[in-house]
């Protein structure tokens, strides 16, 4: 089974690009999504427990919404009731 | 008359025993540690000190008061039986568990979470220390056939009750919060517990009921098991027991609560055993 | 359904540094656990843009204290790999032995705080006297104890000199660790406090992605320094130290195990350095790149993304070792005593600086924000 390493957001200025970095066997391989701002995608949790926290990043960061992911609503890495999504707008 | 003079000099010896102690493990560890006289200028600093906030728990005010002077108590019987008289030990017991109650209560009236923990913890362990300690002097006193501690005439105890000796240093560890059994007030996990809320005058009793507890259990082990008869052993017997207990928290990681009961349990059952022998009469005589 | 919830942290004397960890308890079994975290997120990957790329590696290395350099490593392995350009051998063996002489360094350092956990002052002390002798060689050759800037695009700061005395340093503590280690085995109060603490099964180790030596702890082999290796660890021989059993004791056990190996890697760095010379430090230019380095950190597997425009820093995403692991930390306090949660929470090692990413600067200005401000500053 490929081991997750991590999911990383882009922001490209018409939407966000999600990277998905897998290890096969000591291989680095990528999966790339792009998606409009706000947009929404299915979750890997179910596959990928740990996918949980780098989702939840996201979402907190990007606005990106994936389903079926637990705890999405809840706040990790920001303060509750926090509306601004710090990675996208005034920095390009 | 002259032994009330021996309560002057306690104050002194326990700030001794305590420098010895932080001395000493700081030597083991490898440090050159504080001066000996250290804890004598953290009393004096502590003295000083205002409180932060204005306490209204009368329980709150008064416990660290009421845990030394039971402590302090402790010192008219042992090792000079200033006052006596028959089946003074069983005050002995007495005294003791009310010390450790004013600790529970000192930590229960404190505002801080860690403080009811450390309490709770305390309460657990002293259902079998205690009890344990009294089965121990029961034993003694069973053994010498004496009523008071004035008439306790015992040598070289601890060849005659090896496993009661044993008994009493566990239970001495347990007392004076020394590692394995310090749950009660571990510095890391709870922030010391019950001490970690007072401020100023009243930490300055909790910190001095706890150089007195040392210097006690120090005390007590020869009392109980070298006899009062020769000084020199007897002072031997003391800086043993002393060393053991420093050796012993230099030594040691700290047991969890239930694991230090389960092992405070098995030597409960020791003292038991010992109890049983005496009482059935098979005591071997040195 | 749990009785209460006990907060553990953000300020806890157990926990270096803060998380808010709540702990759902019924009786004093932990059903379940509530993260929180974001106490020190400083807003790293934010920093990074608008970086030059020679300038960010001084950020890179800021990212943490204990694991300074392997955060400069894999930003340099990203950069040189964006570059095309391969630093020369020398170059990559001095970077093997100093990443490995912090791996040292981090380990005694870990190893002395879990032994604090349980209340062992003596080895805590005694393992971070020997951690000194680490920390002297550091400051011998790079100037500092422990943010060293040793790394520079293709190349490093300083060549070194004397190797006789990073050989004498680092095998003066093998004694003392060698005993410290066989007291930690054989003591029963530590064999209580450690085993079947926080138990983690081989099946959940690659469920959760586990890296480092949690994941080594469980049987998982997975040292990027053999499955990727990078500098100079393909040509030196070492061993993973696997163990099975997957509590605290084997995590303590791995990482004790590990400083051994460090000391054989140091050794043969030193033998095999060809003599030549140090190339000297220029800036350098990457007009356009997307690429990812990879090390592995004291803590597991350091991850870092950087997508660079015009030698500056458009984008960076760095995982660090601890947020891998920190997912499967409810798997491993469930059912542990609440005693139990301060040994746990160390036995994964937590760094939680890495983990999240404000002191923000700007040019020369440094402003130190709360939360509050920071948001209505920086935030769109």
């Amino acid at each position: 089974m490929k081991r997750l390493i991590t999911i990383a957001g882009i922001d490209e200025g018409k939407g966000v690009r999600l990277v998905y970095f897998y290890d096969s066997n000591g291989k680095v391989t990528t999966t790339d999504t792009r998606l409009p701002y706000n947009g929404s995608t299915e979750s890997i949790s179910p596959d990928y427990p740990s996918a949980e926290f780098y989702e939840r990043e996201i979402h907190d960061f990007f606005g990106i919404t994936f389903t079926g992911c637990p705890n999405i609503n809840k706040r990790l890495f920001k303060a509750e009731g926090d509306k601004k999504k710090p990675f996208l707008g005034a920095r390009k | 008359m002259d032994s009330w003079l021996f309560l002057l000099a306690v104050p002194f010896l326990a700030i001794l025993t305590e420098g010895l102690y932080r001395k000493l493990i700081a030597r083991m560890q490898n440090r050159v540690g504080p001066p000996i006289a250290q804890p004598l200028y953290d009393l004096l600093k502590l003295w000083g000190k205002k409180p932060l906030r204005k306490e209204n728990d009368p329980f709150f005010k008064a416990a660290p008061v009421l845990y030394f002077l039971s402590h302090f108590a402790l010192f008219l019987f042992v090792p000079l039986s200033i006052v006596s008289f028959s089946y003074d030990f069983i005050l002995l017991i007495y005294l003791t568990i009310l010390g450790s109650a004013f600790f529970i209560l000192a930590g229960v009236s404190s505002d801080s979470p860690y403080s009811v923990i450390a309490s709770m913890r305390e309460m657990i362990l002293m259902v079998v220390y205690e009890i344990t300690l009294a089965i121990i002097l029961v034993t003694v006193f069973m053994a010498s056939g004496a009523l008071s501690l004035a008439g306790l005439d015992v040598s070289f105890g601890f060849a005659t009750l090896p496993l009661a000796a044993l008994c009493l240093l566990a239970v001495g560890m347990v007392e004076i919060h020394v590692t394995p059994f310090d749950t009660a007030s571990a510095k890391a996990e709870i922030l010391s517990g019950v001490e970690v809320e007072y401020p100023g005058k009243k930490m300055f009793f909790m910190k001095s009921t706890s150089y007195l507890k040392k210097l006690f259990y120090s005390l007590l082990w020869p009392t109980l098991f070298v006899g009062t008869g020769n000084w020199l052993l007897f002072g031997l017997g003391a800086f043993g027991t002393f060393f053991v207990f420093t050796f012993s928290q230099a030594t040691t990681p700290r047991y969890r609560v239930d694991q230090a009961f389960d092992r405070l349990l098995i030597v409960m059952v020791i003292a038991l055993f010992e109890f049983i022998r005496v009482s059935w009469g098979f005591v071997w005589v040195l | 359904m749990s009785d209460y919830l006990v907060p553990f942290g953000p300020q806890h004397p157990a926990i270096k540094e803060p998380i808010s960890l709540r702990l759902k308890l019924s009786g004093s079994t932990v059903e379940g656990v509530d993260a929180q975290l974001g106490y020190i997120h400083r807003g790293v990957e934010k920093i990074f843009e608008r970086e030059n790329i020679n300038n960010a590696l001084y950020l890179a290395e800021r990212i943490c204290g204990i694991c300074s350099y392997a955060h400069a490593s894999a930003y340099t392995r990203a950069m040189e790999s964006m570059m095309h350009i391969r630093a020369p051998p020398r170059v990559q063996y001095l970077r093997t032995m100093f990443a490995e002489l912090e791996r040292l360094h981090s380990h005694l350092l870990w190893a002395g705080f879990m032994c604090h956990e349980i209340g062992f002052e003596t080895l805590f002390q005694l393992f971070w006297r020997e951690r000194e002798q680490i920390l002297d060689v550091f400051e011998r050759y790079t100037g500092n104890r422990v943010h060293h800037s040793y790394n520079k695009l293709g190349t490093v700061r300083y060549d070194i000199e004397d190797e006789d005395y990073i050989r004498e340093q680092v095998h003066s503590i093998l004694p003392t660790v060698k005993s410290l280690r066989s007291e930690i085995k054989g003591n029963g109060v530590v064999a209580a406090r450690f085993k079947k603490v926080g138990p983690v099964t081989h099946k959940q180790a690659i469920e959760y992605c586990l890296v480092g030596p949690p994941a080594r702890a469980c049987g998982v082999k997975n040292d990027i320094r053999k499955l990727d290796p990078y500098e100079a660890y393909g040509k030196t021989k070492f061993k993973q130290p696997i163990y099975k059993s997957g509590d605290s004791y084997a995590r303590t056990m791995v990482r004790l195990d590990e400083i051994f190996e460090s000391v054989k890697i140091i050794d043969q760095c030193l033998r095999d350095m060809p003599a030549t010379k140090v190339p000297k430090h220029s800036l350098k230019a990457l007009p356009q790149g997307e690429g990812y380095g990879r090390v592995e950190a004291p803590r597991g597997e350091n991850f870092h993304y950087y997508i660079v425009k015009d030698s500056k820093i458009t984008r960076a995403k760095i995982r660090p070792p601890t947020l891998a692991v920190f997912p499967a930390l409810e798997t491993m306090m469930l059912g542990a005593h609440v005693g139990d949660v301060p040994v746990i929470v160390a036995s994964i090692d937590p760094c939680i600086g890495c983990m999240e990413r404000i002191t923000v600067t700007k040019g020369r200005r440094t402003e130190t924000l709360t939360e509050q401000e920071f948001r209505r500053k920086y935030c769109g």
